[in-house]
């Protein structure tokens, strides 16, 4: 985990101290402050880029909301803000905290404006909404109507300060001690002294490490944002269910990171399905935005095209599965499950050096 | 009632389950200051994040 986290995940804890005492109409200015004073903090130049990004969609769906119609202009600025993510970001002179999930927020407002689910939102509202500290280095991905609703209905007890603390804890046990602590005394130490250090299979072995530390430290950060908001009396989406209890791929890809695999689906998978008629193309394209979204690489691309592969085929062998007997099945799927997630790193590393 | 205070309190007499709940809490916090690294960010300060 990076520096920079650890900072957001004590300043998230502050607030969440500070926010619990704080009136309904201050929350989400003091919140919104507290994060704009973290990024500009970081990363100058993405609070910049956050600030563009607030005004083009206050912009372009005021300007659809105004016309009465649907007009191309909203999704010409859902088009800007995914090409400027992937270009900005290229620019590695610059440190770009959180712009992965900003874009993503507001490629949601401004096609959902669109589509005329809710009516364009006030320059405020996108700025509290955009700004909000605690998810803004891991997430989840929340969505602008439950965050309003949760701002208007929210409700302070003890009940919900005691169970958010007690989440904020349980986090940061996930990781610091388990996803830091012990996962790199078992990849650092450990495992090298079993394996050998190149090859096939230990490569295979240190990508299911690395995808066993990747939950328990994102799904440890993830609890941190959603119990120092309850502290405060606003529940956000939750962000993981349990990924590696899935009895298959597909199972997997909607208990892992909920929010953005929420966010592919919505507005990747289901107009891509329903305009083609073929659910493959579907899974192939949102997969793609998935590995795009991490990295605009060649890796990424092949690694959208390995995954969306296995849930095709987790899809289309299913049903053919032979069901083993009682608890072992509880633990072969998951481990099948895991084996494929983690096979895309060797596979997809030497595809790579081959092309 | 937090949720492992409510889980506790399935099996446990109330006031036995606020001490354990207590236990846990305490061990909780130690093995997160005991791996948190606060050595390594007081050092950054010291040096002045340089």
């Amino acid at each position: 985990m990076t520096e920079i986290a650890w900072y957001f995940c004590l300043a998230t804890v502050a607030l969440a101290l500070i926010g619990t005492l704080l009136p309904t109409r201050l929350l989400g200015p003091v919140a919104a402050l507290a994060g704009l004073a973290m990024i500009s903090g970081f990363a100058p130049m993405a609070v910049a880029w956050l600030l563009c990004l607030i005004g083009l969609t206050y912009a372009a769906a005021r300007l659809d909301a105004r016309s009465g119609h649907r007009t191309p202009f909203t999704l010409f600025a859902a088009g800007i803000a995914a090409a400027a993510l992937i270009f900005l970001r290229e620019l590695e002179t610059w440190a770009w905290v959180g712009a992965a999930y900003f874009t993503l927020r507001n490629i949601h407002v401004l096609l959902d404006c669109w589509m005329e689910r809710y009516p364009a939102p006030s320059l405020r509202s996108l700025l509290i909404y955009n700004l909000f500290l605690p998810v803004i280095i891991v997430g989840p991905i929340h969505r602008y109507p439950n965050f309003e609703r949760q701002l208007d209905r929210r409700r302070v007890s003890a009940e919900e300060i005691s169970s958010g603390a007690e989440r904020i804890l349980f986090g940061l046990v996930q990781t610091i001690v388990l996803g830091g602590w012990v996962m790199s005394k078992v990849e650092n130490d450990i495992l090298p002294a079993q394996i050998p250090a190149v090859g096939f299979f230990p490569d295979w072995a240190f990508s299911a490490l690395g995808w066993v530390d990747l939950y328990l430290v994102f799904a440890g950060l993830s609890s941190v944002a959603i119990g120092a908001s309850a502290m405060m009396g606003l529940r956000i989406e939750e962000n993981f269910n349990h990924p590696y209890a899935a009895k298959n791929l597909v199972d997997f890809w909607s208990r892992w990171h909920m929010s953005l695999t929420r966010w592919c689906r919505e507005y990747v998978y289901q107009p891509v399905a329903s305009a083609t008629r073929l659910p493959v193309v579907g899974v192939l394209c949102a997969m793609l935005v998935l590995g795009i979204w991490h990295e605009t690489s060649v890796y990424y691309l092949l690694w959208a095209v390995w995954q969306a592969s296995g849930i095709v085929l987790s899809h289309l062998l299913g049903p053919y599965m032979p069901k083993l007997p009682g608890v072992l099945d509880a633990v072969a799927r998951p481990c099948f499950v895991l084996a494929w997630l983690s096979c895309a790193n060797p596979v997809v590393t030497r595809l790579e050096v081959m092309l | 009632m937090t949720p492992l205070f409510a889980r506790l309190r399935t099996f446990l007499p109330p006031r036995l389950a606020a001490a354990a709940l207590a236990l846990i809490y305490t061990a909780l916090l130690f093995l997160i200051l005991t791996f948190f690294g606060l050595e390594d960010l007081a050092i950054h300060y010291i040096d002045g994040g340089g």
